[in-house]
């Protein structure tokens, strides 16, 4: 059996909160607090949450971006994924993550401030190219570039063009195609689609599923938006405060959630149906600060099912039915 | 109204004279330009709808479709280079237009208030909380500042602020984007408004958030009998708060009806196009409807339906003339040469069975 892709392992990530004088550490922001997952060779894993619940930071330790606090980020690095030789991306030096990054590649959130506004798209891509040494001898970067620029939906003669010359949707093309640029194993889509208007929104969705088709990618698809992610994921993962509450492929996600968070999170979702009289599991209040995280389940202060024990102990992410695990002590 | 004195023809006038009552807000024929070094831009291009009292609107589009420049037509907030060079707004029969500056100034935020997209930089983050709000209730009904901490606290209390005492001497910065959504929706409560413009108010939120919010506002209609203008680009939302719909592209109607009639029987390609393209919770299929191209910019010249360079079912008229808002059902007009006979008949798009249970 192939093994998994990436191997995440126990990845913490914390920011000291500074104050005083002395700017002596006061306390830490919890903002990746212990989480893991496999992801495999050719699958798509939905990483769902809240703003400020992590799923960024996590995004950004894949990459080599952030340096965790703790545990690991192990890449496959051999070929098909049919032995395990792995090497952690996260504990590389800066001058060993040029390895990491031609394996994982990101396509940021926001287009607007993600491409730099004075470079024309042709120099940004260029660059990458002589960086990686990624074109061969007696072949352009050139012809490179516009083959890229096809595969993304785009016209060869845009990459002459600077980035405030085209719409939010075309930016998020050229993010995409700088990020292919390096036939990375692994992409982390740090919600690619949330800025964007909803007809751009279904045409970037389905030039990311049709790629992943096409090239064999592996994506980490980040978003808070249940309905997105259920249209090009495979596996799911809710994250809530810095840890994971719940992760099952994604059928069995859309049929039979467990953790009362991914129900309240689906309950949420607004449906374009007039008619249809929905159940609504209306959460109260609002996240609690990563600085402050609370003592037991850390969703109990918003939980209509919390008990005592939710208060005092911290459920295990633990297996039910096959590939599904859930952190809750009541499902 | 059966009533043996009027004839059948005049008992038809007095409820049509009743409807006229209902009206709270009449839009006619909105023009609003945009005069930039680089040409004319028409961001509203004859625009007509009406919102009931007590009832909502959604006015539904992508961005740069001229949404947001209505709800600030209406507030007349617009700012150079923009001008409305043409229409009437009418508002509880009076013509907003016409009226001076100091006019103007004694309904925004009184009789009709706006609640922007992002809390964090339309609030003022050198004013606390309690300041801004107060100055509301100080400008327009020339309350004592005790008095109108007190009507500030019990307004924040209201739209579910926590500790509102806490949060009146507090800045922006420290409150959670959700926090910051409801002190603006305080705000724009404060003098009881009969109309509330809500420009995109969710879409910078978390779901969780927004279904809070939606339901805040549910409730505010209800117990303030408030009319709302709900603008957005998601159909999701406005399917759940909205009475009536119009959507917009290019700065024009396209399409305009009942909130059901729209979602059961949408006749105009993009409100079709919309209605498809959108990510759902309860379908299985994996490949989503797209609608091809995006939306034309300020300066492109598209002639005839504005609309024909991404529609699907394009003909040759649609390139040369325009096509003009009609009754293609009762209480619902499209804009449309193929006027939804073609495609139309293939009955409503969403609404099978199997999403209707739950």
């Amino acid at each position: 059996m192939a093994e998994p892709l990436v191997i995440v392992k126990h990845l913490k990530k914390y920011y000291p909160v500074k104050a005083g004088i002395l700017q002596r550490t006061a306390n830490w922001v919890r903002a990746v607090d212990g989480i893991s997952f496999n992801i495999k060779q050719g699958e798509t894993l939905g990483l769902v949450g809240e703003s400020g619940c992590g799923k960024t930071t996590a995004g950004k330790t894949m990459i080599n971006l952030v340096r965790p606090t703790a545990g690991e980020v192990l890449f496959n690095t051999s070929h098909n994924c049919e032995c395990s030789e792995y090497m952690d991306i996260a504990g590389l030096s800066k001058r060993q993550r040029r390895r990491a990054r031609k394996m994982v590649q990101i396509i940021f959130q926001n287009p607007y401030s993600s491409l730099n506004p004075r470079m024309t798209v042709f120099r940004m891509m260029r660059e990458v190219i002589a960086y990686y040494k990624l074109a061969p001898a007696g072949r352009p970067a050139a012809d490179l570039i516009n083959e890229l620029m096809a595969t993304v939906g785009l016209q060869p003669t845009d990459a002459h063009k600077y980035p405030h010359e085209f719409s939010g949707g075309q930016r998020q093309r050229i993010g995409i195609a700088r990020a292919l640029l390096i036939n990375p194993k692994l992409i982390v889509c740090d919600e690619p689609v949330s800025a964007l208007d909803v007809s751009i929104q279904a045409q970037i969705i389905n030039l990311l599923a049709g790629l992943k088709r096409d090239l064999g990618l592996t994506y980490l698809f980040i978003a808070h938006d249940l309905a997105v992610v259920k249209h090009i994921s495979d596996r799911i993962a809710i994250m809530y405060l810095g840890k994971i509450m719940e992760i099952a492929p994604r059928k069995e996600f859309y049929t039979n959630p467990l953790h009362p968070y991914t129900e309240a999170l689906m309950s949420a979702v607004p449906s374009p149906d007039p008619d249809r009289k929905k159940e609504r599991i209306l959460l109260t209040g609002e996240v609690p600060s990563p600085m402050n995280i609370p003592s037991g389940c850390r969703f109990h202060t918003r939980c209509p099912l919390a008990a005592d024990i939710c208060r005092q102990t911290e459920p295990e992410l633990t297996d039910r039915d096959g590939d599904h695990k859930v952190a809750c002590h009541f499902r | 109204m059966p009533c043996g004195i009027f004839s059948i023809r005049g008992s038809v006038k007095k409820g049509e004279k009743h409807m006229e009552n209902d009206i709270l807000l009449q839009v006619t024929d909105l023009h609003t330009h945009f005069f930039t070094d680089d040409g004319v831009v028409k961001a509203v291009d004859g625009v007509n709808f009406f919102v009931r009292k007590g009832r909502t609107l959604g006015i539904v589009g992508e961005s740069g479709c001229g949404k947001s420049i209505t709800a600030l037509s209406i507030l007349r907030l617009l700012d150079h280079p923009g001008r409305v060079v043409a229409g009437e707004i009418r508002f509880k029969g009076e013509e907003l237009l016409s009226l001076t500056e100091k006019e103007m100034r004694a309904i925004r935020g009184c009789t009709i208030s706006i609640i922007f997209q992002d809390p964090m930089t339309a609030l003022n983050p050198v004013l606390t909380i309690g300041d801004q709000l107060s100055e509301v209730l100080l400008v327009h009904q020339g309350m004592s500042p005790h008095k109108a901490k007190v009507a500030v606290i019990d307004m924040l209390s209201r739209v579910g602020v926590t500790e509102p005492e806490k949060r009146f001497d507090q800045y922006v910065h420290v409150l959670s984007g959700g926090i910051q959504q409801r002190a603006m929706i305080a705000m724009a409560l404060l003098c009881k408004p009969d109309l509330l413009l809500a420009d995109e108010p969710t879409t910078a939120l978390d779901v969780t958030i927004q279904a809070q919010i939606l339901e805040l506002m549910r409730d505010i209609q209800n117990d303030l009998e408030t009319s709302i203008v709900f603008i957005t680009h998601d159909l999701g939302v406005i399917a759940e708060l909205a009475h009536d719909i119009v959507v917009m592209y290019a700065g024009k109607i396209v399409e305009s009806a009942p909130v059901r009639e729209l979602f059961n029987d949408p006749r105009h390609p993009y409100t079709q196009g919309l209605l498809k393209c959108l990510p759902r919770l309860d379908a299985e299929e994996t490949e989503l409807f797209t609608i091809r191209g995006i939306v034309p910019g300020p300066f492109d010249a598209v002639s005839g339906c504005p609309y024909h360079t991404r529609c699907r079912y394009a003909k040759s008229i649609c390139r040369e003339r325009i096509p003009m808002l009609e009754e293609v059902a009762p209480d619902h007009q499209a804009a449309c040469w193929i006027g939804g006979d073609e495609y139309g008949t293939a009955g409503p798009i969403l609404s099978t069975p199997s999403t209707r249970e739950g």
